[in-house]
């Protein structure tokens, strides 16, 4: 049937001389002389193949009344004929363009206009009304023509942009539906009434090539309720040229798209809006909304609210009055689309990482340490960024008491998400360190001796040397966690960016009765000292960048090249008594302090403080407290997904 | 407001990229924009903005963020020159206005991505040039340019990117691959941003060629 008898052009017929010489025939069965048209479109579209715009200006017809098919493949134009000059729109058949959110050029629109030329003789509006509610056929035509196709028409030339016709057996079936609905008075269709195709087959217009239409229940839902309402609103007025004028088409500027929604967030929007400048004028605003979608509609007010609960695109029919028209005109109908935002937390998958690579490690750790002075409780989690693509934990950390000392060690590391082995790069860096610091703190050391000599009341010059004593013990510490993640770089053929890690240590001791605390840190993530009376001592300072994220790695050589700078990160404290020490990664940094200005403010703590009172007894802190502070470590804070990992040290009070 | 992760897209909407090439970034920026709301990290953190040049260079949507966002639509005029210079202008514009850095105050966002994508070469050059350098000091994590097509050329594109991938075709599946491929590299970049001077590229689906 695709055949083309191009040499026979001159005697073909244009679609005028075909309508002058058909015009009963086609009043009467409308769909015969579309079906042949329908099935080229529909046959091209299921070879995906692209094809010119259909043109009714264009068309040519046989002499025996036939489409023909051929001329209109060929995109041939007859010599002379004064359509020649028209610019084809470029067109691509709906299959290539799959999931396209606008298309202007729509089969279903050019069908439209096949039809409003047949019946009023001139070519519909122009591309620019698109999807308008603007559209109109004269008086005159009713009466003449098979309601069915008037109402084709204006279905076909109302489609907005995003609503589109997958294929041509769905315009086929938008005709037929109407055809049917003829005889109850263009009532809208409801879904439970509509006939389906195949149940029809044999009538006249029940097949369509055939086949039956696979996707039926979509194309009736798309439909249903809408079918109707375009004819209703073609109800013929008597007109003289006055009122004529009075009810000139009005321009309506419509939105296609109402501001998204999200799962689970309340959401309301006035359909109005949808309106512009022209609000005002649109009366009696309905829409339908889909069941179960957790969103209502107040007719009241015109807005639509509720709380989403299912995600995607949804389109909602919207029909309205204009109120400035006469009284008794039938309402309009506008397609808009709404898109509900899927919920964050719904979408977060925890795949366990693989334990079999190389320096696999638990998505998980905690521990607790119970020494004479204090109890300190500890837990790291893998953050749910990693969980969600199976990624390892790049925290760690490790504490100890130097065995026969008062001293203790607390040391956290955050490994770089982006480095391939930094949840080695912090494992190392936690173990060396633990290990220097505790090696360096057995024997007499000069810190101690330098503790020893202080008086009972030490002022600044003096806590300032414990600060450069201190930082004789951290720094070396430091430096020997990076050379040995120089050496594993080395083993393992590696550089030492893929072990990237940021370096978090503190040690403290009690002595005559008060507190001795020193800190150094390399990176962000930090730590401090929430004081008795209130007050906050931090023993670090974050290194951060421009943008979030960055900052500075114990893996960069350059951080051990200046040793002023250097000396700079270590901090010294002396306090009578504290109420906790907490060493942390940037995992908790981010949510919980949000700025290095916070972290220093004692009121941030203080209301942190009260938080983790509820997981941790300040009182009486004990061994297997840690648990409930790893399931602390899951508190959600959008955007903030990092690995988590917290040390808390909290000093035991012996009634003297 | 969580800190977020700002995608640039420059996007050549010349008269060469008229009919099936536009058509088909259609596609592949619905399939971008649909594909990322599907990951919870970029859900929360990514924000768009799409910046389009022909004669003019124009932010067609300022930086939103990604539940907000909304297609603006694509136009080609019939004809014309590919001012990507101006674009790059624009864009530094608009990088000045948009982002937040950190400060003891306050974090900043993580740092931007830029993705061009052209199938001509920028008919601006001297502006060109002079924007393409001061692009490369504006922070960006990384940036990508895609040179569409067989008329597309590599050189000039090198100036301000860090990565070039070329695509053979400009239809709608080579497109959807090139828009799957900054998909994954804005999630990865998502998780992985600041810890390394460079944003490790996700391997590219078949359309696209990474040349650099």
């Amino acid at each position: 049937m695709l055949s083309s008898d191009n040499n026979q052009i001159e005697q073909h017929v244009s679609l005028d001389d075909f309508v002058d010489k058909n015009r009963e025939k086609l009043q009467t069965d409308f769909s015969s002389f579309l079906k042949p048209l329908l099935d080229v479109v529909d046959s091209l579209h299921r070879q995906g193949t692209l094809h010119g715009a259909i043109h009714p200006e264009a068309l040519r017809f046989k002499r025996n009344g036939e489409f023909d098919s051929g001329f209109f493949l060929s995109k041939r134009r007859i010599p002379g004929s004064p359509f020649n000059s028209l610019v084809p729109l470029p067109y691509q058949a709906p299959e290539v363009l799959e999931s396209r959110g606008e298309d202007s050029r729509t089969d279903c629109y050019a069908i439209g206009a096949l039809i409003h030329y047949v019946v009023t003789g001139v070519a519909p509006l122009s591309i620019a009304l698109r999807g308008s509610q603007d559209v109109q056929f004269p008086s005159s035509v009713y009466g003449r023509w098979e309601p069915a196709v008037i109402d084709a028409a204006v279905r076909c030339l109302r489609i907005s942009r995003d609503q589109r016709f997958k294929e041509a057996r769905e315009i086929w079936y938008v005709i037929t539906q109407a055809k049917l609905s003829e005889s109850s008075q263009f009532i809208p269709v409801a879904s439970n009434s509509s006939v389906s195709i195949c149940e029809r087959s044999g009538n006249t217009y029940g097949n369509f090539d055939g086949g039956p239409v696979d996707n039926l229940a979509a194309v009736r839902a798309q439909f249903s309720g809408v079918v109707g309402v375009a004819a209703r609103n073609l109800v013929p007025q008597v007109q003289d040229e006055k009122s004529a004028a009075a009810n000139l088409p009005v321009k309506l500027n419509i939105r296609e798209r109402l501001p998204n929604a999200s799962v689970g967030k309340a959401f309301r929007q006035s359909l109005r809006d949808l309106f512009g400048e022209q609000g005002h004028r649109v009366a009696a605003i309905t829409v339908a909304l889909p069941e179960n979608s957790g969103l209502m509609f107040d007719e009241a007010e015109s807005t639509v609210f509720g709380t989403p609960t299912t995600a995607g695109d949804v389109k909602l029919v919207v029909n309205y009055r204009l109120s400035d028209t006469q009284p008794g005109r039938p309402s309009l109908t506008h397609i808009v689309c709404l898109t509900v935002n899927p919920d964050p937390s719904s979408l977060w998958k925890n795949l366990p990482s693989d334990a079999s690579e190389a320096f696999a490690k638990p998505d998980w750790d905690k521990a607790s340490l119970v020494t004479p002075h204090l109890t300190a409780l500890a837990a790291s989690l893998r953050g749910r960024s990693h969980a969600h693509e199976g990624k390892y934990r790049d925290d760690d950390f490790g504490m100890q008491l130097v065995e026969g000392t008062s001293w203790h060690i607390f040391i956290a590391a955050d490994g770089a998400g982006s480095a391939k082995f930094s949840r080695r790069g912090s494992q190392i860096a936690c173990k060396t360190a633990l290990a220097e610091l505790d090696r360096n703190l057995t024997s007499s050391n000069a810190l101690d001796a330098a503790l020893a000599k202080l008086g009972t009341d030490a002022g600044d010059g003096e806590l300032e040397k414990l600060r450069r004593v201190s930082a004789n013990l951290l720094m070396p510490a430091a430096y020997k966690a990076f050379s040995a993640i120089h050496q594993q770089a080395k083993e393992s053929q590696a550089t030492l960016r893929d072990f990237a890690t940021t370096f978090i240590a503190v040690i403290c001791r009690q002595i005559s009765g008060r507190w001795f605390f020193a800190g150094f840190a390399i990176g962000d993530g930090g730590a401090g000292v929430m004081l008795s009376d209130g007050k906050v001592q931090l023993l670090t300072q974050a290194d951060s960048g421009d943008f979030a994220g960055q900052t500075v790695f114990l893996t960069m050589q350059q951080v051990f090249s200046d040793s002023e700078a250097l000396l700079a990160r270590t901090h010294a404290l002396f306090c009578e008594d504290f109420k906790f020490l907490a060493v942390m990664t940037d995992g908790i940094t981010d949510p919980i302090f949000k700025s290095d200005t916070n972290f220093a403010s004692a009121a941030a703590w203080e209301l942190w403080g009260k938080e983790l009172a509820k997981v941790v007894s300040f009182d009486a802190p004990v061994p297997g407290m840690e648990d409930s502070l790893l399931s602390y470590l899951k508190f959600p804070s959008p955007g903030n997904h990092d690995d988590r990992t917290l040390v808390i040290a909290v000093p035991k009070h012996t009634t003297a | 407001m969580s800190r977020r992760l700002p995608v640039y897209l420059l996007l050549d909407t010349s008269g060469s990229m008229r009919g099936e090439p536009i058509e088909a970034v259609k596609v592949g920026l619905h399939s971008l924009v649909s594909g990322l709301r599907q990951d919870p990290y970029a859900l929360e953190s990514v924000y768009l903005s799409l910046i389009t040049f022909d004669r003019e260079a124009k932010v067609l949507c300022p930086l939103t963020s990604l539940e907000e966002f909304q297609m603006p639509a694509l136009e080609c005029p019939e004809a014309g020159p590919t001012h990507l210079g101006e674009a790059l202008r624009s864009l530094c514009g608009a990088v000045e206005r948009d982002l937040v850095r950190s400060t003891p105050e306050q974090k900043g966002d993580w740092r931007p991505l830029l993705f061009i994508m052209t199938d001509g070469s920028p008919s601006d050059t001297l502006i060109y040039n002079e924007w393409a350098a001061k692009i490369r000091k504006k922070g960006f994590a990384t940036i990508i340019a895609c040179a569409a097509g067989a008329k597309a050329k590599e050189e000039p594109l090198r100036k301000v990117a860090d990565h070039i991938v070329t695509l053979d075709t400009m239809d709608s599946s080579t497109f959807c691959g090139f828009f799957k491929f900054v998909s994954e590299t804005v999630t990865a970049g998502a998780v992985s941003m600041g810890a390394t001077a460079t944003v490790a590229l996700p391997p590219p689906p078949k359309e696209v060629h990474v040349v650099v």
